[in-house]
Order: C-alpha cells, then sequence, then structure tokens
C-alpha cells in the first residue's frame, strides 16, 4: 500500500509539470487557436538560463528563477511578435509550420551555442525527504506539487475574475467581436503567451531540479506529453490542462512501477487514443456548434 | 630473347630473396604489430604500441624467447581493414610468426577472418578489441582485454567478497551493452547466492528513474548495480540520493564519464566501477609495470590498452617459449593453454578465446577524481 502510494505521488510528481507546460499549450491554443510547437523549447531556453545565472554568475536559487521566467516571458513575447503575428490572418497550417520551424531554430540555436553535451544542473538543497509512517516524499517532489498547485489556482482566478482574464476569454470566444467592444486584442494575446511561457519557465526550472541534465533538445519530449496533456484534457479549456497532466502522469508512473516501463509511453497514447474516441474534444470539452 | 632474360633474371631473383628470408628468420623471432597508429584512434594504437615493446625490450634483456631476440615489426592501418589485411600480408612475407593486432575492433574482425583462411590458422592476439565477433568461432585468434559484459561478473563477485546478500539490477532492456551486462550479473550473483530482490528497466534516453527506484529501494537492497552510461548514471544517482536510497552502486567502464555529468561531485563517492587496469593497482607485476613504463616513456600508462598490450606481447612470448617452436599449430595450442599472471591480473581463456581474468574496481572522491579500490581476480 505504501509503495502504491508512494508511486502515486511519483506520479503526482510529473503530472505536475505536465499541466504546468500543458496550460501554456492550452491558453495560446484557446486564443489564437495556434498548436505553439515552440513551447517545449522555452522549457529549454529557462533550463539553459538557469543553468548559467547559477554556475556562471553566482545567482541563487530564487533569483536565478525570477531570471528564468523573465527569459521565458521574453523569448515568448519576442516569437509571438516576430513569428505569429504576422500570420494571424493566414491559414492556420501555416502558423503551424512556422511554430515547428521556431521550434527548431531554438533547438539548434541552443545547440550552436552550448554544444550537444548535456550539462549537469547544480544540486541546490540539501534537505532529506519527508518520511511519514512508510510514506517517503522528497523535498523537490512536495516543492513542485505545491508550486504547481499555487500558480495553477492563481491562474484560474486571474482568467475568472481579473480584467484581463475577462479579455483573455472574451478574445478566445471571438475575435472580432472582442475586437469591436474595445479591447485591445493584440496587447491580450501577447499577455496570454507570457504567461504561458513564465508558466513553462518555472516548469523548467522544477524539471531540472528533479531531472538534473540540461541539453538542446530536452524539451521536445516534456513538451509532447505537456501537449498531449492538453489534448487529452480538452484543449483550450484551463482546467483540461490541469486534469490531463495529472492523469498523464499518475498513468505513466503506475504503468512503470506495475505493468512495464517499456510500455508506458504506449499505456499512456492508448489512453489518449481511447479518450479522443469516446470523447472527440477531450475529457472536459464541450462540443462547440459551428455558427453559420 | 630478351624478354626471357629478363624473367629468367626474375626467378632468379625470387629465388635468392626467398632463400634469404628464412636464413634472417632463425636470428631473430619476429611479430607482426598491426593497427591503427594515427588518426583519431591513433592513441589507442600507440598505447598498445608501448605497451608490446617495453615488454619485448624486457624479455630480449632477460634473453629474449627461445634463446633468440623478439623484434615486433609495426605497421598502421590508419583504422582501415583493408590495410590491416594487406599489411599483414606484407609482414607475413617478411617471416612474422605471429600477429599482436589489430586495435579496433572492426580493423581487428577482417584481420581475424584472413590469418583464420590461413593454412594452418596464423596465431593472433589483440589488446584492444572488444567485439564479440573478433575471436569467436576462430581457433587461432585471442585478446587480453576483456568483453564488455566480462566485467558484470566481477561486480557480482566483488559485491559477495564485501558481503552483500540482497542486490538490484537497473538496465536497459534494449542496449546491448546494457542487456549484457545485466546477464552476466544475475547469472553470476545466482552462482554466487546472492538475491536479486529487485530489477527494473529503464531506456537509454529516459529521464525519470524515480519510479524504478521507489520499486527497488521498497525491496531493501544492499548495493544497486546500474549497467549503463555516464549520462544516465548521474540523473540516477541524483534522482536516487533525492528519495532517499544511500546505498552503494556499481557500473561498469561505461560510466567512467559521469564526473562530467554529474554537478554534485559528493554523489560520487557512492559509486563504484570496472576497468581493465588501474595505475594504482597493487600487484607486484602492476607496480613493477607502471615503474618500468614511466621510466621508459616518462609519465603514467593512461590509458588502459598500454598495460593489456604488455599482456598481451607477454602471453604470446610465453606461449612461443612453451610450445618450444615458431610453427602456427604449436602456437595456438599453446596461446589456447594459457594460464599466467601479467600485469592486469591472472589470463586464462574461455571456449571462445577471451581472456578469464582481473579486473579493476575504481570509485571517486568527492572532487570527482578517480579513486582505485582493488582488484577483482576471477
Amino acid at each position: 500500500m505504501n509503495l502504491f502510494l508512494n508511486q502515486l505521488i511519483n506520479g503526482l510528481h510529473v503530472g505536475s509539470i505536465y499541466a504546468l507546460i500543458a496550460l501554456g499549450y492550452t491558453m495560446v491554443y484557446g486564443i489564437v487557436k495556434l498548436i505553439n510547437f515552440a513551447h517545449g523549447d522555452i522549457l529549454m531556453i529557462g533550463a539553459y538560463t538557469a543553468v548559467v545565472t547559477i554556475t556562471s554568475l553566482g545567482f541563487s536559487a530564487p533569483l536565478a528563477m525570477l531570471a528564468t521566467v523573465l527569459c521565458c516571458v521574453v523569448f515568448g513575447i519576442v516569437i509571438e511578435r516576430v513569428a505569429y503575428k504576422p500570420l494571424r490572418s493566414s491559414p492556420r497550417i501555416s502558423s503551424l509550420i512556422t511554430a515547428i520551424g521556431v521550434s527548431m531554430l531554438l533547438q539548434n540555436l541552443a545547440l550552436l551555442i552550448f554544444g550537444a553535451q548535456s550539462r549537469p544542473f547544480p544540486t541546490l538543497h540539501r534537505i532529506p525527504p519527508i518520511r511519514f509512517q512508510g510514506l517517503q516524499v522528497s523535498f523537490i517532489t512536495l516543492l513542485t506539487i505545491a508550486v504547481s498547485l499555487a500558480l495553477m489556482a492563481g491562474l484560474t482566478l486571474f482568467v475568472k475574475a481579473g480584467k484581463a482574464g475577462k479579455a483573455m476569454r472574451a478574445v478566445s470566444e471571438d475575435y472580432n467581436t472582442a475586437q469591436l467592444m474595445g479591447i485591445n486584442v493584440n496587447t491580450t494575446i501577447t499577455l496570454t503567451f507570457a504567461i504561458g511561457c513564465a508558466l513553462a519557465g518555472i516548469g523548467s526550472f522544477l524539471y531540472c531540479m528533479a531531472y538534473p541534465a540540461v541539453s538542446p533538445t530536452m524539451g521536445s519530449l516534456p513538451g509532447l506529453k505537456a501537449f498531449i496533456s492538453a489534448v487529452l484534457g480538452g484543449i483550450g479549456i484551463i482546467p483540461g490542462a490541469i486534469l490531463g497532466g495529472f492523469v498523464m502522469g499518475i498513468a505513466e508512473s503506475l504503468t512503470k512501477a506495475y505493468i512495464s516501463t517499456q510500455m508506458s509511453d504506449a499505456v499512456v497514447y492508448g489512453i489518449l487514443i481511447i479518450v479522443l474516441l469516446v470523447k472527440p474534444t477531450g475529457l472536459l470539452g464541450r462540443a462547440s456548434r459551428e455558427k453559420v | 630473347m630478351k624478354r626471357r632474360s629478363l624473367i629468367t633474371l626474375l626467378v632468379a631473383l625470387a629465388l635468392i630473396l626467398s632463400v634469404g628470408a628464412p636464413a634472417l628468420a632463425e636470428d631473430t623471432i619476429k611479430i607482426g604489430g598491426i593497427g591503427v597508429l594515427s588518426g583519431d584512434y591513433g592513441k589507442y594504437g600507440i598505447a598498445v604500441r608501448e605497451g608490446v615493446d617495453l615488454y619485448v625490450k624486457q624479455i630480449n634483456a632477460a634473453g629474449g624467447v627461445l634463446g633468440k631476440p623478439v623484434e615486433v615489426l609495426w605497421e598502421d592501418t590508419q583504422a582501415d581493414a583493408a590495410t590491416a589485411i594487406s599489411v599483414f600480408y606484407r609482414l607475413k612475407g617478411q617471416g612474422i610468426v605471429a600477429v599482436i593486432g589489430g586495435v579496433l575492433s572492426g580493423e581487428s574482425i577482417a584481420l581475424g577472418q584472413v590469418t583464420f583462411e590461413e593454412n594452418p590458422p596464423f596465431p593472433q592476439i589483440s589488446a584492444s578489441a572488444s567485439h564479440p565477433d573478433v575471436t569467436a568461432g576462430r581457433s587461432n585468434v585471442f585478446r587480453t582485454c576483456f568483453l564488455d559484459p566480462f566485467q558484470a561478473k566481477s561486480i557480482a563477485q566483488y559485491m559477495f567478497n564485501e558481503g552483500v546478500k540482497k542486490a538490484a539490477v537497473m538496465y536497459d532492456n534494449a542496449n546491448d551493452y546494457s542487456k549484457g551486462l545485466y546477464d552476466n550479473f544475475v547469472e553470476k550473483c545466482a552462482e554466487l547466492g546472492v538475491e536479486i530482490v529487485a530489477e527494473a528497466s529503464a531506456a537509454y534516453g529516459e529521464k525519470d528513474f524515480k519510479t524504478q527506484l521507489t520499486t527497488i529501494q521498497a525491496a531493501g537492497p544492499e548495493a544497486v548495480f546500474l549497467p549503463y552510461y555516464g549520462a544516465e548514471a548521474a540523473l540516477i544517482l541524483a534522482q536516487a540520493n533525492e528519495i532517499g536510497l544511500n546505498v552503494r552502486f556499481f557500473g561498469a567502464d561505461g560510466i567512467a564519464d559521469i564526473v562530467t555529468a554529474i554537478a554534485d561531485k559528493n554523489l560520487l563517492t557512492n559509486i563504484s566501477y570496472t576497468d581493465h587496469f588501474s595505475t594504482e593497482a597493487e600487484s607486484e607485476m602492476a607496480v613493477n609495470f607502471v615503474k618500468a613504463f614511466q621510466e621508459e616513456y616518462g609519465r603514467l600508462p593512461d590509458i588502459s590498452f598500454s598495460a593489456t598490450g604488455y599482456d598481451a606481447a607477454m602471453v604470446l612470448c610465453s606461449a612461443i617459449q612453451a610450445a618450444g617452436s615458431t610453427d602456427s599449430d604449436a602456437i595456438v595450442a599453446a596461446l589456447k593453454a594459457t594460464d599466467i599472471t601479467a600485469v592486469s591480473g591472472k589470463i586464462t581463456f574461455d571456449g571462445n578465446n577471451n581472456p578469464i581474468k582481473s579486473t579493476f574496481l575504481n570509485s571517486f572522491n568527492a572532487q570527482g577524481e578517480k579513486v582505485f579500490i582493488t582488484q577483482v581476480d576471477p
């Protein structure tokens, strides 16, 4: 029983990181209907920022985290303005291909600057795992889950209650009408990218603390899994991304623990296929009627 | 008429040369040294050559083999298999009685095919080629470096010697290197009575090992074997530390590059790994070898293949001495019966002419420097 709970906690840990990244995918999709394939590489940018600020510039962990978030936000805004904004009125496939191009650009840029060999991420704490009645939770796991939950709650509140959040929902509902209602659509879209990238920045910091190796292609796999989490939960829906992330993480961890490590990806993708067959809009998705 | 005289001249010349060759061979025992000596891999061949030349110098000072001095004729293959074959024929024309080489697996496999097809098969011994096909099915080809999977047996033996009763393994099911080590480890543990309490598999390139480590931790092993390369091992050690799994970890030679992949060097003190040789080895042979090598070349034999090269020359010269002749069949038979203590430990050969020999266990200090632990004998 304890082993099962420990594995469940491991799953929550991975799942909360997936959820943080998935939020970026889902928010951007919700507002501009673009699958931002470069989002996983923002994770990589964040990781390198953290490594460089800590090891070369000697930043403390909180300061480095702040720098990571800032750098990710700047990259997110620049990418949106330079690569996606000019294509906003062109067919959706153009933006999609541009996103793939940006992803490759970022990866190769990192390859050029930092080299192909992976770099170790510095150890930032020496806190032993917390043990409680045979259960044990490592500090990083606790930190990751707590930070993720807090951020998700904050984001939900922001979108539900704030003025900017209201603007976001309005733009995602109807782009043109929102513009007519006097909402600054460009600012709102930029804000969405910025928030998504900030979450990815925090996610990347937490990810590196748990898996301390930084390489140019490190963003691809977590990016892909987060994207799948977003689709699983219903892309464009914020609670859906969170739920999707946790389902992915727990399914992955329990498959590894009780079925087979080789099968874990197959099981996770299998779940995705079944969900999409039964409920094509994802777990929390609502079928939207085409307005004529 | 003119053409005929030319042919006659050539035939006469050939006759003189063919009479001349055996006459020369009686003065010295010639051995061919074939391997890559230039380019990216040149350092390995040069390491082997330095070891071989050192032994030959010593044996000649002690009176040679069968009462004659030994001479090694070196040829560079430039890492090319076809070159290895052509230089073999050239050296054979010069009267060599055996070959030390090749250095890389590719050239050694090609060379082994040619020496095997000679009639009788021509004695060959490699100091560094680690691919199974180099010796597999070839009665005449031997080597003094162990194959990758062999190291796992030494690790199991060491664990047993240290009193470990319960061990765990984490490996990559889809990787030959890892799987081979795993199989040998499990086999040796069963033989020694070390219980495998948990085994988990995680693929190369994976980053999350916590699930597997949690399972392993629950089984309560005293030591964990990790047949991985440095990059994965670094992640595994960090995550094991994170969940509080603080036992001894073991790896094979692939793990040696972990130093560059890990930020927290303290974790390195938990891991030990096997190697072909250590310059800090304590056996009398090894100490003398390191000393003589330093006197000869002015530095430490940092690449282990200098030691295995020295051993290859020693095994071959001892075999020629034991055979009592330079006849190919006699040398091959004597090689097969090898049972000597060399620099890199005690050496005998198994059914596939691979050595059953000692390995050297290393670990790291908290600064990430290599530390020699012990020599593990089979």
